[in-house]
């Protein structure tokens, strides 16, 4: 086989196993689900004109999200402020532990209802997040990536990720928390409808 | 530590990120104090019930075909026996990088499937690879692996003929099928578990099978809806128990 070759069976073969957490999280970033192919396309073609930078033996996986995650934000640019632009980049303070602690502890107790639309109502709480929070939510969901990863990801502190994974997931609770409460299944403050 | 201190770094701890010895301290303080011990479980449910909706999900193999159709093919080559990543591509980073598993020739099950399934098992008890799940817990590992592919697949409980579960994962075939594994061990000798969706395999004889892959035993059957394999260095009676442990573990 000639260099060339061999460079295509690697790439194909780091590729493969990937394929499906590239296309979840694709499909979960991206505003417009018809570029999901696309982008998809565009992104593993950029990795592969590329691929001879890559260092055997270093993380594939982090290293193909990265070329994924760019073309994302290049192709959701239009519906959504850039990522990393809003001044928030700093530090915002330790992860805030203040849920909505009874809606959650009674949505635990008697989760069937909740759990019976659960998906969809996650997924519809994800578009709620900025593009920053909902990427690094995914990252650490999707790809399961360490905190660590998603810093060389994004390119942004890791006090950031953490950041942003802490107000991602707060916000997650209380959207669900706020489904719960409207379906009836924890008691809510004030008068009751 | 107090509660509150505790409970402000629960993402870090339940992510296994920070400091060693912040999670010592948390550890010590969630074993003593009853109500922060509640408060993590309920995070883990939580996050855990998020996380697999958000990464829930199947790949769409009409899409891939288009998009790999446009990466440069790789020539088809002398077949060879691998269907995992290069070893050297993963030692350096082993424990980062998802396990790559792909099947080759599945159709001519089972003599392909028993020499792909020792291959892997060799690659694992070589440390060029990890499982993307590493637990001693059998109901962690069932609770993984269903969460993770559409077929019927659990965890051999540690009860049933000693085995210990060490990790599981997921990998794909080439045809993008699904295949869970489970490795673990039987007494001291490691054994590795492939389960696969029987409806993807064509002409799986039924009844237990016998093969030996070089060092190792590989048995094999159509129990229910899946085709197991599970290789070892362990005796073919040893392993046969395990596939009929696998056999006779009941769901609800």
């Amino acid at each position: 086989l000639s260099r060339s070759d061999d460079k295509n069976v690697a790439f194909v073969e780091l590729l493969l196993p990937l394929q499906r957490s590239l296309e979840v999280y694709c499909r979960r970033m991206l505003r417009d689900p018809s570029h999901v192919e696309d982008v998809l396309q565009t992104a593993i073609m950029e990795a592969f004109v590329r691929f001879d930078r890559y260092a055997e033996g270093t993380n594939f996986r982090a290293w193909m999200f990265r070329f994924l995650t760019l073309e994302i934000f290049n192709r959701n640019r239009k519906r959504e402020p850039a990522p990393f632009g809003d001044g928030l980049d700093d530090f915002p303070g330790p992860p805030a532990h203040d849920w909505p602690e009874d809606a959650l502890s009674l949505v635990l107790e008697n989760p069937g209802p909740l759990l019976e639309h659960f998906e969809d109502r996650v997924v519809e709480a994800l578009w709620q997040l900025t593009t920053a929070e909902r990427a690094v939510l995914l990252l650490r969901a999707v790809g399961e990536f360490s905190y660590h990863e998603i810093h060389t990801i994004l390119a942004i502190p890791l006090g950031s990720v953490i950041g942003y994974l802490s107000r991602s997931r707060r916000k997650m609770r209380q959207a669900l928390a706020d489904y719960a409460a409207q379906r009836g299944l924890h008691r809510t403050e004030g008068p009751q409808p | 530590m107090n509660c509150t201190e505790a409970r402000q770094h629960w993402m870090l701890f339940l992510d296994s990120e920070g400091d060693p010895e912040l999670h010592l301290r948390i550890r010590e303080h969630v074993g003593g104090c009853a109500a922060c011990a509640g408060w993590f479980a309920a995070q883990r449910v939580i996050e855990g019930k998020i996380t697999e909706a958000v990464s829930s999900g199947e790949p769409t193999p009409q899409l891939w075909q288009r998009v790999m159709a446009r990466v440069p093919s790789p020539p088809s080559r002398p077949r060879r026996r691998r269907w995992l990543l290069p070893a050297a591509a993963l030692s350096a980073a082993a424990a980062l990088i998802a396990l790559a598993v792909y099947l080759n020739g599945v159709r001519s099950a089972p003599t392909e499937l028993s020499r792909n399934a020792a291959d892997w098992h060799e690659q694992w008890q070589r440390g060029n690879v990890r499982p993307e799940l590493e637990s001693t817990s059998d109901h962690e590992v069932d609770r993984y692996l269903k969460a993770r592919v559409p077929f019927r697949v659990h965890c051999p409980p540690r009860t049933d003929v000693q085995f210990s579960v060490q990790g599981a994962g997921v990998c794909f075939m080439k045809d993008q099928r699904q295949a869970a594994y489970i490795v673990g061990s039987v007494g001291k000798s490691p054994v590795t578990i492939l389960v696969l969706d029987k409806s993807g395999i064509e002409g799986f004889p039924q009844g237990f099978h016998h093969r030996k892959e070089g060092t190792y035993q590989v048995a094999s059957a159509v129990i229910a809806e899946n085709v197991v394999i599970v290789v070892g260095t362990a005796t073919p009676e040893v392993l046969e128990r395990l596939l009929h442990a696998y056999g006779s573990y009941h769901e609800g």
